[in-house]
């Protein structure tokens, strides 16, 4: 496309309050949007993209204030606009969508009037405009998805109805700030062919903020990428995606899992766990409530050898980490038997779980929420080894010695968990992990919460002290990249059962079950990723 | 400028707060003597007679009763709200953390006891076990521990499936050391938010007890104080006027503390815009 | 629909049932034999009164069958007899209630309506002075004890200025009907329905506040503004809305406080309701009256909070799915 862009932002500068890490929110910030073109904005969190997008709405919080630059929008800066002129653009000539569909719609108030509402504050005739649009979305039924409530709906069908909202008076621009981040990954692949296909009949313009490269090699025509609220490299998708020339944007790149794997030997150790039709159902009784059951695990087995590591791979109430957390017994499975060294684990009594403890420890996934707040880092990293009889002088001596195998400065034993970050605090987590020198590590999504580039530093971590301590592990992940990347096999869970399981190599380049060929097809990037320097298995 | 104000509204209670302990500590000093005895004649307004805040029906001083009244305000609000803590935390804790038919049965209890009309519960209660300070203490604590219980266990609850309790859990850790040193320090804030709202519930609570004439017959408060104002208030106007301006200061400042400890204690609510 | 309202019934059905079981210990729980008890201390000087009492309470029988002579009688509505009005006390508190009804309904229409506006208001220019004001009469509220709130009312209003009547329910001596009736007792309802609205008011007020600046934090509120909507349909479609149900949830948990507050402010009134009937009860040591009115409120607090759940239910469509 050429001609007039239709949207550009010059030099524009965001002041955050005083007192902040930094001066400014964005600054200096300059692109272009052309009709018809998705432009990525990519970067880290707090990287600055939203607070981008935000000025463009004139949505900013109260705190930021823009202090320099243009926004150049058909013929108007805007923000030079005042409030009742922002108003009557936004919907109307902007339209945007937001990262949590889940929050993004109001409860009490029904799809169909919250669609209607965009052509009522804009004085637009409704008519039988909003079953169009649910169907131009591709929602099913649309006369009765308008007459429900948010609630009935899944996360992708609001994603749905949100873009059917910001498409309803046909805007020339199109905001959407990380609209699949909370999705799923096949959801995220509907949700982007969504995008790219109404995009593509009218000619919008589309802003795309997202962290993921995936995503980007998905969508973009054009990339710019964020770093502490200024652009440090923009260009054609393709050129930034297989040639960047920054060098933040050659790490992040390179940060990307690549989903090849490290072709390791083929392990044959004797089996560490043994996972025979385990069975984990929910709810039920009570005395004066009564839930449907749900049965998040049904019949899982596999076996893990010595040295090995088993990924265990599904999307999100899958049940994959309900599995995971009967072996470490935090859930009681209630059928079926979990043989560590052929001892079964499943029916023991917290007193009989003790001795296990030390030679099974898990990993957690939130960084922030799985370091107690008010204890510090020496304690947390001492107290497993204390609770086993270990004497505490002995303890905290080792907490120096772990802290240097994650890679952590030895002073940090005497901070808190808030004065680190979430790469570091997950350090913290695998470092009181391995200071009960397990066998089994079981690891629960363990670089989900984390941005691209501390997840590969985590990843590389993992990978060094599998192979230094010969630790067996247990991965849980959504991402089959991740999977693809740390793991010598997968197991594929859908609706709590395990569909398909296998080598990397197997499950991955020739997959047997739809679902897992279903997921594969959804991975963002995949042709990006596998053209790149060497095959892979994700290709 | 929200924050100044808050803060500065948390300070000013805080120095009313010492204020009133201060009389409390010092009455016998300064009104040396039984608030009960006569001092001077009946109904002599505000500042006649050598009374700075006007005498009684008897002929008793109003600012004595005021300041020998002070302490039993703050004893009952402190004891029975100790009490409640004690009931309301341990019914909470059981039902959080051992959850399933104990967490079911223990949060119908609570739930009984939320929904019986609690004033009414306590009147009873003073009424038929005679009253005195021991059994004021007893019915406001019988019907203010409710909401301790819930807080607690949601507090419970919520630690309980964060990841930090999980870990502790997946490290062997005894279920005691678990509830020490992992849930309790970080439940506490909420519960020493709501102790501080709950003493200032229990100090209007005995007072409307004595308001009623079910207070401590040995005992001068300020509830009684009013209640003995109420059939002459076109008579005496300072017998009911004083007492109620003890009370209203005293509970407003705990409730100024209290809301200066959920700012402190809980950053999230204290969020400007 | 119906499971639930089943089960709300259940619920009530054992909640009523408890009582009537505390009831029971408490008149056993008292120092001292049950029957000076029920008789109160004042009148406990008749033998023969006692015995009377003795045998018709079965006290000389088992506990248990006690508890169930005693439930029998609480289910055909017998809550036993007045020492000091020789009377069935079912009675007196049926003659009463409507009184009561009357006293915390148009207190709590008051403090509900009052509470929003004030709350929405002071939402709505956070950090104004406006607000400042609003939130200084709230905790000023928050902090004062009932009663003497309903003494400064009269004080000022009855006594000084001399414009409404301190206390009573209607002009004595007259017999009145319709809107004459209406007419007659509506300025004797003002300052007790005030009195006991105000502490409400405040609470309510101070709830809607923080309930609305919570909401307006949420992301459909953003989405809301993304469409174009101008801010005072933001507020009353989407903020508001969705503030109004902890307010719900609320005036349910404080429906038993509200009565209570009823007794107090009966008492200050000399509003011929419940309230003062266990004030005169207390007055003369009388427990049964004062158990009657104690399990007739809990009872009220039942209704109302079933009332309540109900209402909750039509405001919020995600409880379909509970």
């Amino acid at each position: 496309m050429l001609g007039v862009p239709m949207l550009t932002v010059e030099g524009l500068t965001v002041a955050l309050p005083p007192g902040g890490d930094r001066a400014h929110a964005v600054e200096e910030v300059s692109f272009r949007l052309d009709p018809g073109e998705i432009l990525c904005i990519v970067g880290e969190s707090g990287s600055g993209k939203s607070v981008s997008a935000s000025a463009i709405m004139g949505l900013l919080p109260r705190a930021l204030k823009p202090v320099a630059g243009r926004i150049g929008f058909e013929g108007k800066d805007l923000l030079l606009e005042g409030p009742a002129a922002m108003r009557a653009l936004r919907g109307a000539r902007l339209g945007m969508i937001f990262q949590e569909p889940m929050t993004a719609l109001n409860p009490l108030m029904r799809v169909g009037d919250q669609v209607a509402e965009v052509m009522q504050v804009h004085g637009r005739a409704v008519g039988n405009r909003v079953a169009e649009l649910l169907d131009a979305v591709h929602l099913p039924d649309p006369t009765r998805i308008l007459a429900s409530y948010p609630h009935r709906l899944s996360g992708g069908q609001r994603q749905r109805v949100m873009i059917a909202m910001a498409l309803a008076l046909e805007p020339a621009v199109l905001i959407a700030d990380e609209p699949t981040t909370a999705l799923d990954v096949t959801t995220q692949m509907q949700i982007l062919r969504l995008i790219r296909e109404v995009q593509q009949r009218r000619g919008m313009g589309v802003l795309f903020i997202t962290h993921d490269f995936g995503v980007v090699a998905e969508v973009a025509d054009r990339v710019a990428v964020m770093q502490r609220g200024r652009i440090v490299e923009q260009g054609a998708a393709a050129q930034v995606l297989r040639a960047p020339t920054h060098p933040y944007t050659q790490a992040l790149v390179a940060a990307v899992p690549h989903g090849r794997h490290a072709g390791r030997a083929v392990v044959a150790g004797e089996p560490v766990l043994a996972l025979e039709g385990v069975g984990k159902t929910y709810g039920g009784r009570g005395l004066f409530r009564r839930t449907a059951p749900v049965q998040a695990v049904a019949d899982a087995a596999f076996v893990i050898r010595r040295g090995e590591t088993l990924g265990l791979v599904g999307e999100s109430g899958s049940g994959k980490s309900t599995l995971a957390r009967c072996v470490v017994g935090l859930v009681q499975a209630d059928a079926g038997t979990i043989r560590f060294h052929g001892d079964d684990l499943r029916p023991l009594s917290r007193r009989a779980w003790l001795p296990y403890r030390k030679r099974v420890q898990m990993v957690f996934q939130d960084p922030f929420a799985s370091l107690n707040p008010r204890r510090r880092v020496g304690d947390i990293i001492a107290e497993g080894p204390m609770a086993h009889g270990v004497s505490r002088a002995e303890a905290r001596a080792r907490v120096a010695e772990l802290l240097r195998v994650v890679q952590l400065d030895p002073g940090a034993a005497d901070r808190f968990p808030h004065e680190f970050s979430g790469g570091q605090r997950q350090r913290v987590g695998i470092a009181r992990a391995l200071a009960m020198e397990p066998e089994l590590l079981v690891a629960d999504e363990p670089v989900s919460a984390l941005d691209v580039s501390v997840q590969a530093e985590i990843l590389a971590l993992l990978e060094d002290l599998r192979a230094r301590l010969g630790l067996t592990m247990l991965f849980i992940t959504h991402d089959l990249r991740v999977a693809a990347q740390v793991c010598d096999r997968v197991a594929v869970m859908q609706r709590g059962r395990i569909v398909e399981q296998g080598t990397v190599a197997e499950v991955f380049e020739r997959p047997q079950h739809a679902y897992t060929r279903a997921l594969l097809d959804s991975v963002p990037g995949r042709e990006w990723a596998g053209s790149s320097v060497s095959p892979d298995v994700l290709a | 400028m929200r924050a100044f104000w808050r803060n500065r509204g948390a300070a000013i209670g805080a120095i009313l707060l010492a204020f009133v302990f201060t009389l409390a500590a010092s009455a016998p000093l300064l009104f040396p003597g039984s608030p009960w005895d006569m001092a001077g004649a009946p109904f002599s307004p505000p500042g006649e007679d050598g009374f700075l805040l006007g005498s009684d029906s008897l002929g008793r001083d109003v600012a004595a009763g005021i300041a020998h009244g002070a302490f039993v305000s703050l004893l009952v609000g402190a004891v029975s709200t100790v009490a409640a803590l004690g009931i309301g935390v341990a019914i909470g804790a059981v039902a959080g953390t051992f959850g399933g038919w104990v967490d079911d049965a223990a949060m119908r209890f609570t739930e009984l006891f939320q929904t019986v009309p609690g004033f009414v519960l306590a009147v009873v209660l003073v009424a038929i076990f005679t009253p005195s300070l021991g059994s004021i203490v007893f019915a406001i604590a019988i019907v203010s521990w409710p909401p301790v219980a819930r807080v607690v266990r949601a507090e419970f609850l919520s630690l309980r499936s964060r990841e930090f309790v999980q870990a502790a859990e997946v490290l062997g850790r005894s279920r005691f050391s678990i509830v020490l040193r992992d849930i309790l320090p970080n439940a506490l804030g909420p519960i020493v938010v709501l102790a501080s709202l709950m003493v200032a519930g229990a100090i209007l609570l005995e007072a409307a007890l004595s308001f009623l004439g079910l207070g401590d017959p040995n005992r001068m408060s300020w509830g009684f104080m009013i209640g003995q104002g109420r059939s002459v208030i076109r008579l005496a106007w300072w017998m009911s006027v004083f007492p109620g301006l003890a009370l209203f200061l005293t509970v407003l400042a705990l409730n100024l503390v209290g809301e200066g400890l959920t700012d402190a204690l809980n950053p999230r609510v204290a969020r400007r815009r | 629909m119906i499971r639930f309202l089943l089960l709300r019934l259940v619920k009530m059905a054992a909640v009523v049932l408890a009582i009537v079981v505390i009831n029971f210990l408490l008149i056993h729980a008292a120092p001292g034999d049950p029957a000076s008890v029920i008789a109160g201390q004042s009148g406990a000087a008749d033998p023969k009164f006692l015995a009377q009492l003795r045998e018709q309470f079965g006290l000389d029988r088992p506990l248990h069958e006690q508890l169930w002579r005693y439930m029998r009688g609480v289910l055909t509505l017998d809550l036993g007899v007045s020492h000091r009005l020789q009377r069935p006390v079912a009675g007196l508190i049926l003659e009463r209630l409507p009184a009561t009804l009357l006293l915390t309904g148009a207190a709590f229409a008051f403090a509900v309506t009052a509470g929003i506006a004030l709350g929405a208001a002071a939402a709505r220019r956070v950090g104004s002075w406006a607000d400042s004001a609003i939130t200084v009469l709230a905790l000023g509220f928050y902090a004062t004890p009932i009663f003497w709130v309903g003494l400064m009312l009269v004080l000022v209003f009855s006594v000084w200025l001399n414009w409404l009547p301190s206390f009573g329910m209607g002009t004595v001596g007259t017999d009145l009907h319709g809107w004459a009736l209406v007419a007659d007792v509506l300025p004797y309802l003002v300052l007790p329905a005030l009195t006991l609205g105000l502490f409400y008011m405040a609470v309510y007020a101070r709830l809607t506040r923080a309930s609305m600046l919570e909401v307006a934090d949420q992301d459909f509120v953003r989405t809301a503004r993304a469409k174009g909507a101008p801010e005072g349909r933001i507020l009353r479609r989407h903020i508001l809305r969705n503030a109004l149900l902890p307010v719900i949830t609320f005036a349910g948990i404080q429906a038993g406080q509200l009565i209570g507050g009823s007794i107090l402010v009966e008492t200050v009134f000399a509003w011929p309701g419940i309230g003062r009937l266990a004030f005169e009860a207390l007055l003369a040591r009388d427990y049964q009256v004062l158990l009657g009115v104690f399990l007739c409120t809990s009872v009220l607090v039942v209704l109302f909070n079933l009332v309540t759940d109900l209402v909750y239910l039509v405001a919020d469509p995600r409880m379909e799915a509970a």
